[in-house]
């Protein structure tokens, strides 16, 4: 299975940002509802179980929070770099890769310390609305016209992600006020193998997240993700407007 | 002589509908991941299989199970010359019973928890397979039984158009 992370030749600048959006997003959200400290205190140190395995190069035998926090303030300001230069070359194909694992970090403690009502009922309302800031201008406008329909937003998502083989297949489809988000054979999927992600009983896929953004600043509403069901490879995420 | 053309019936035709049949199986199960897996419909991908299963049980109770039955003894007494029967009917029960295991333990977990995907998954790449060998030795055996029937097989036709034409 070929993957965009086979290419190093692609910028996937759109891709970093908005994956660092959904770490900005749960990060404000703890901030909300926890207090100012919440991924110094709780976060990082309750991360390392879920991220252990997939971060190696990051620990030393003994995984510590402390390199973990060090690990992602540094990957933080490469990403700020990023964004100032307006590429993402300084990026290697691994290190997004290594973004979704934060991603998958975050979320478990998340879930760990509020609960998969809070998650469901508030959380993702949340980062619905702010990761909506963080959503690329393709994916809202085509050349200077704003695309008009929710369908042409969803099309041009899921184009950008089959483009740059972040998926080998995916497709959404409205139903009155829900929409569903498919991605299949994901450069990411190999998170589906490790024991902490196969044992989690909730967990949500960034590119549902990232449908649920779309969705929520189109319509102006608070959107919900209500479900998302996992495969080997790939996921099928609800969303839900109110 | 009811008995002579029901006989020569089954032999004429039963395999022959067999074969399509295990051949309509063989594309639902083709588009039950085509459509369905590879898509992550997994409803279609679930109607798929049940009816695939279903039709595979249906043939097996009425024809493969009876008649694999009374040949047993005479296949097991010379397991080598009968070789391609013998590896046809064991594929063919391995591919049954664990795409009807498969197919209940879906029906019973119907949210699909992903820790029991990735163990059921092996299995159902093992059914796939079992179920591709039974039908290409089946093929064979079919081909290598109408070789030999085609001198005898308008005799066959005539009896079918008399039981149909009463």
């Amino acid at each position: 299975m070929k993957t965009f992370l086979d290419n190093p030749n692609i910028d996937v600048l759109d891709a970093v940002l908005i994956y660092s959006g959904i770490l900005d997003a749960y990060e404000a959200v703890g901030i909300e509802l926890i207090g100012e400290n919440v991924v110094d205190e709780y976060v990082i140190p309750k991360m390392v179980y879920y991220v252990k395995e997939f971060l190696p190069e990051v620990f030393s035998t003994r995984p510590q929070a402390s390199e973990l926090k060090t690990w992602l303030d540094d990957f933080k300001r490469k990403i700020e770099e990023a964004r100032e230069l307006e590429t993402g070359e300084n990026f290697t194909m691994n290190e997004i890769w290594e973004l979704r694992a934060a991603i998958f970090g975050y979320e478990s403690v998340f879930i760990d310390i509020l609960g998969e009502v809070a998650i469901k009922n508030y959380v993702f309302k949340r980062i619905a609305d702010i990761l909506s800031a963080y959503l690329p201008d393709s994916f809202i406008f085509e050349g200077e016209t704003t695309l008009s329909s929710l369908e042409a937003k969803l099309k041009a998502y899921i184009n950008y992600i089959r483009e740059k083989k972040f998926v080998q297949y995916a497709n959404y489809k409205i139903v009155g006020e829900s929409v569903s988000i498919t991605a299949n054979r994901c450069a990411f999927s190999k998170i589906h193998d490790s024991e902490a992600y196969r044992n989690s009983n909730v967990r949500f896929c960034p590119w549902g997240m990232i449908g649920s953004a779309i969705v929520a600043s189109h319509k102006g509403k608070e959107t919900n993700i209500d479900s998302c069901l996992f495969t080997t490879r790939g996921s099928v995420s609800k969303i839900q407007s109110k | 002589m009811e008995d002579i053309i029901i006989s020569n019936f089954e032999i004429a035709f039963i395999p022959l509908i067999v074969l399509l049949l295990e051949s309509i199986l063989g594309i639902l199960l083709f588009l039950g991941w085509f459509l369905g897996a590879r898509r992550l419909n997994i409803q279609l991908h679930h109607w798929m299989v049940y009816s695939a299963t279903s039709i595979h049980l249906f043939i097996w109770f009425l024809w493969m199970f009876p008649k694999s039955l009374a040949s047993l003894p005479s296949a097991l007494s010379n397991p080598l010359a009968r070789i391609l029967p013998l590896a046809h009917w064991t594929s063919g029960l391995i591919a049954l019973s664990l795409s009807l295991l498969i197919a209940i333990i879906f029906l019973f977990n119907r949210d699909i928890p992903l820790a029991l995907l990735r163990r059921v998954r092996p299995l159902m790449i093992i059914t796939i397979i079992s179920w591709l060998i039974a039908f290409i030795l089946g093929f064979i055996i079919f081909i290598n039984f109408r070789i030999k029937s085609i001198p005898e097989e308008p005799y066959y036709y005539t009896l079918f158009a008399r039981v149909l034409l009463g």
